[in-house]
């Protein structure tokens, strides 16, 4: 059972959808283990996911529970987190491209 | 995002701490731990929630680790597999140290505060004419606060530089140091085929990772090979160097760890090349494929060579950056010196700066490894307290001279890496002119040449011209690449370039936090009665 010392798994909801997260876990682990590798888009449409993994860079910028541009790598995951990356529900911005 | 926003507001009363370190990597565990033993009240700090550092994140990753909420005192555990380094090999000596230094923080030694950003930092406008108070200012759990200290010790580390190439925002590329941490603190493959490029000895111990097979029986992750930008004689000097050195403990050290990932990367099958360059990361939405090329003597490409490699991950790193813009706020004087990796705090030989009470450890004193990092920070941790009145001169004198023949054994060795491994010159013919230079806010080079050559040959002058660094990282990363990039249009030296300039907050704070301050909370007092009662 989730939540219990025998399973201390949580969840938490990333665009809405539930995703299994583990104590000690950050936001950019929790998304890379679901399979999630683009964490937002930019102004002008790209993909950007983790990138220095240390809190330096800022690309892997996510909203958290209300809270705009946190860095996905230096944020641990707490049971329940409401988690927008925009990337899960919408794909990119209508009319930008996908590539580099 | 920095501006108008003014420094920090002096403390209300008295000194909220003797020793503030900033870090908690092996510099500033150390730095803590001997400030501690000194009878100090000391807070360590750390944007991080759990500390270690890159160096020790295997030692501090664990199931049992809380991280929730603030000021709590971390709890580790032995690393999984007994190794910190992956693999199965054997511990080193400054990860041995390291992780005993860990136990210290679990056991209660210091004010441990993780999830702390310190945004600012600064002599105390009006300080009383004998204490000489540092007062920073702190951003954590949704609040600021502003804290005042007897000492501060930088210990915050480095970060990686890169050799931009197009492609390299693609979702899928990231630092060799964000794999490797990926895999020590969390147990992730970046991908399942997995290629590594850059320069420098720290490619190794994140390929051997990479390439060691998961107990867990995860899918396998390939490491499709290594790409060293620098060519064979770089590499046959640092061997011989250490093998000049073998009769020192840390060389012996550094050599058998070597040998170790060499051995191991070779029982992997993992192929290990040099004089290679990656061109550019390709896919639709996410990395597909990497074009990798052979470089001559200078780096640049050769023609003709070019062939491209399926991978779905892709780790990059050309050595590390020293982290110093806390120490660039505050005023310490510095220079810049390519062999410890930039620009540097200058110091005494107590590691003090020229900003009294502001101490720096670690790579935030120059590049030069855990060794060096672990030794800076116990120096640095009792000049402070020799400072604060709690350690003689004549201790402190015996304190550097007893560790001063390996802490100079240490720096030589940073320097010969951070010398034969920095970018080559030739590498700027990779960044072509619609490689994008600053991340955040996509300006490609095209745009910043064309600026040099209308004049903008500073940093600060891109900056106002084309908006390079005015985005979220305030320049971290596209910093060392545009004044190599200046430098090589113009045929001057980096350093000519200047550096950006910084203001509080050093990295985003909310604005509603900054117009909201706390007030500062002293620390808490945990020597033993004895200790504080003095």
């Amino acid at each position: 059972m989730p939540g219990t010392p025998s399973d201390p798994t949580f969840a938490i909801y990333v665009d809405g959808q539930a995703i299994p997260a583990r104590p000690g876990q950050t936001l950019a682990a929790v998304l890379l283990a679901a399979g999630c590798q683009t964490f937002r888009y930019t102004r002008s449409g790209k993909p950007r996911g983790i990138f220095c993994g240390m809190g330096a860079c800022f690309d892997c910028l996510v909203t958290v529970d209300g809270l705009a541009d946190q860095r996905a790598c230096m944020t641990p995951a707490q049971p329940g987190m409401q988690v927008q990356t925009g990337t899960l529900a919408g794909g990119p911005p209508a009319g930008a491209g996908g590539g580099a | 995002m920095n501006a108008g926003v003014a420094g920090p507001l002096p403390a209300p009363q008295g000194p909220s701490t003797d020793v503030l370190v900033v870090g908690a990597g092996p510099a500033g565990l150390a730095a803590a731990v001997a400030a501690a033993d000194a009878g100090l009240r000391v807070m360590l700090l750390d944007e991080s929630p759990v500390a270690g550092g890159q160096y020790l994140a295997a030692y501090s990753a664990a199931a049992g680790e809380h991280l929730d909420s603030s000021h709590q005192h971390l709890s580790t555990s032995q690393p999984s597999g007994g190794s910190g380094n992956g693999a199965g090999l054997s511990p080193t000596r400054a990860e041995r140290f390291g992780h005993a230094l860990l136990g210290r923080l679990s056991a209660g030694a210091v004010d441990w505060r993780p999830g702390t950003l310190v945004w600012s930092l600064g002599a105390e406008a009006d300080p009383a004419p004998a204490c000489g108070l540092l007062s920073v200012a702190i951003y954590a759990h949704g609040a600021t606060e502003h804290l005042s200290a007897g000492a501060v010790i930088l210990a915050a580390g480095a970060r990686e530089g890169f050799v931009p190439f197009p492609g390299w925002t693609l979702p899928g590329v990231m630092s060799a140091g964000a794999a490797q941490l990926l895999a020590k603190r969390h147990g992730l493959k970046p991908g399942r085929r997995v290629l590594i490029a850059g320069s420098g000895p720290l490619l190794l111990p994140v390929a051997v990772r990479l390439a060691t097979p998961d107990g867990a029986g995860a899918p396998g992750t390939r490491v499709v090979g290594v790409l060293e930008a620098a060519h064979l004689p770089a590499w046959l000097r640092c061997g011989a160097s250490l093998l000049a050195g073998v009769a020192a403990a840390a060389d012996r050290d550094r050599l058998g760890e070597a040998v170790r990932y060499l051995a191991a990367l070779a029982r992997a099958r993992v192929p290990y090349r040099f004089g290679r360059a990656v061109t550019a990361a390709l896919g639709d939405g996410r990395l597909e494929a990497v074009t990798v090329a052979r470089t001559d003597a200078l780096g640049r490409p050769i023609p003709g060579t070019a062939e491209t490699i399926p991978a779905d991950a892709l780790c990059i790193g050309f050595g590390l950056v020293p982290n110093v813009e806390l120490a660039q706020l505050a005023g310490a004087a510095s220079l810049f010196d390519p062999a410890r990796g930039g620009w540097v705090p200058e110091t005494d030989a107590f590691l003090e700066t020229s900003v009294p009470g502001l101490f720096v450890a670690g790579e935030t004193a120059g590049v030069a490894g855990a060794e060096a990092a672990l030794s800076q920070g116990r120096l640095a941790a009792l000049a402070a307290a020799c400072r604060l009145g709690r350690v003689s001169q004549a201790d402190l004198q015996r304190e550097r001279d007893g560790s001063a023949r390996e802490r100079a054994a240490a720096l030589r060795f940073g320097a010969l890496i951070n010398t034969l491994f920095a970018p080559p010159s030739g590498c700027q013919a990779v960044i072509t002119d619609d490689t994008l230079v600053c991340r955040c806010e996509e300006v490609a080079a095209g745009e910043v040449r064309a600026a040099i050559a209308a004049g903008a040959v500073t940093l600060d002058a891109l900056k106002t011209r084309t908006r390079v660094g005015q985005g979220p990282c305030q320049g971290r990363t596209c910093g060392p690449i545009l004044a190599r990039l200046i430098a090589a249009e113009m045929g001057t030296a980096p350093e000519a370039a200047g550096r950006f300039g910084v203001r509080p907050p050093v990295k985003p704070v909310p604005f509603a936090a900054l117009a909201s301050t706390v007030p500062a909370s002293p620390a808490r007092d945990l020597r033993p009665a004895r200790e504080a009662g003095r």
